[in-house]
């Protein structure tokens, strides 16, 4: 990847971030009584929200045709591997997706 | 409801717990209620008196107090938003469209994904799906030519559909709505367009 591609990707993962800070709420609320679940709910949260904008960028780069075959594998495998291991923690901790975007105010 | 509003209904069977000018009308229950189809059925009678005696802002099924002190309490600690939201929905009730794929959407293959490239194929055909429905919930909305205020659109909620399309009218223009519902979908090759209600303004309330 050159500068200039570099450049690019910098400037839409920025727009990405940005579109998905301002569906945020200005607060966040973890019930006093379930502390644990509350946090989990957030960190699990917020990592599910940096995974999907990855995946965002990973899929527009596919269609763009700026991945090789071996980074698309590469790539796909790494996200598919992360959402699953998000899934399983948020099971462990009883949380649902619903729960995860609720939290999070992300858009659906 | 506003507390004035509520002196004005029927109790049969509800109770209202007012706070700050509004009220909370709900049912005593031993326990949860289950989700059951009667069930549904019974709390849609119940917010759609309501919302015939008075504006309100109705409760998704399944809301549940412990006691009339927590219910009050929770109100007391939303009043400010729920008196705007009520201004805002004012004397209006809600239609709600579904806009259904004529044709089955191109998803991929489903999960478990065999390798990194199937999974990617997969997550690139719901964002073309997502797109598209975005696409297409728009046009109605311009087709409806109401303020993006009165509206509120779940994208792909669920196999087959691209898009509920909830919009607040006037109590009398339901008709009206459901023919350029009804003109939109002979214009449209992508979806079915089907309008429901009028209902209780469920999707203009927090």
């Amino acid at each position: 990847m050159n500068t200039s591609d570099l450049q690019i990707e910098l400037d839409e993962v920025r727009s990405e971030l940005a579109r998905v800070s301002a569906s945020l709420p200005e607060r966040i609320d973890i019930d006093p009584d379930d502390v644990e679940r509350g946090l989990a709910g957030l960190v699990l949260g917020l990592v599910e929200l940096l995974r999907q904008v990855l995946e965002r960028q990973a899929v527009r780069r596919m269609e763009g045709g700026t991945l090789s075959d071996e980074e698309i594998e590469r790539v796909g495998l790494a996200l598919m591997r992360l959402e699953r291991k998000v899934h399983e923690l948020a099971e462990h901790f009883g949380l649902n997706e619903e729960d995860l975007k609720i939290r999070l105010g992300a858009s659906t | 409801m506003r507390t004035a509003d509520a002196t004005l209904l029927e109790p049969d069977g509800l109770v209202a717990v007012g706070d700050a000018g509004l009220s909370a009308l709900a049912s005593f229950y031993d326990g949860a209620p289950a989700a059951n189809a009667e069930q549904l059925r019974a709390h849609e009678r119940i917010t759609t008196r309501i919302h015939g005696v008075a504006p309100s802002l109705p409760s998704r099924f399944g809301q549940f107090f412990r006691d009339e002190e927590s219910l009050s309490d929770a109100l007391r600690d939303r009043s400010a938003g729920l008196l705007l939201e009520l201004d805002v929905v004012g004397d209006r009730a809600e239609m709600s469209v579904t806009l259904a794929w004529r044709a089955a959407r191109e998803h991929g293959r489903a999960a478990p994904y065999a390798n990194g490239r199937e999974f990617l194929e997969a997550k690139a055909a719901r964002e073309r799906e997502h797109r598209d429905a975005e696409a297409v919930a728009a046009r109605l909305v311009d087709h409806l030519a109401v303020d993006q205020a009165n509206i509120r659109r779940t994208i792909c909620p669920r196999e087959g559909v691209a898009a509920i399309v909830a919009v607040l009218i006037a109590r009398d223009g339901a008709q009206a709505l459901r023919e350029k519902v009804e003109s939109f979908e002979r214009r449209s090759s992508e979806v079915t367009a089907v309008a429901y209600g009028p209902l209780p303004p469920y999707s203009f309330a927090s």
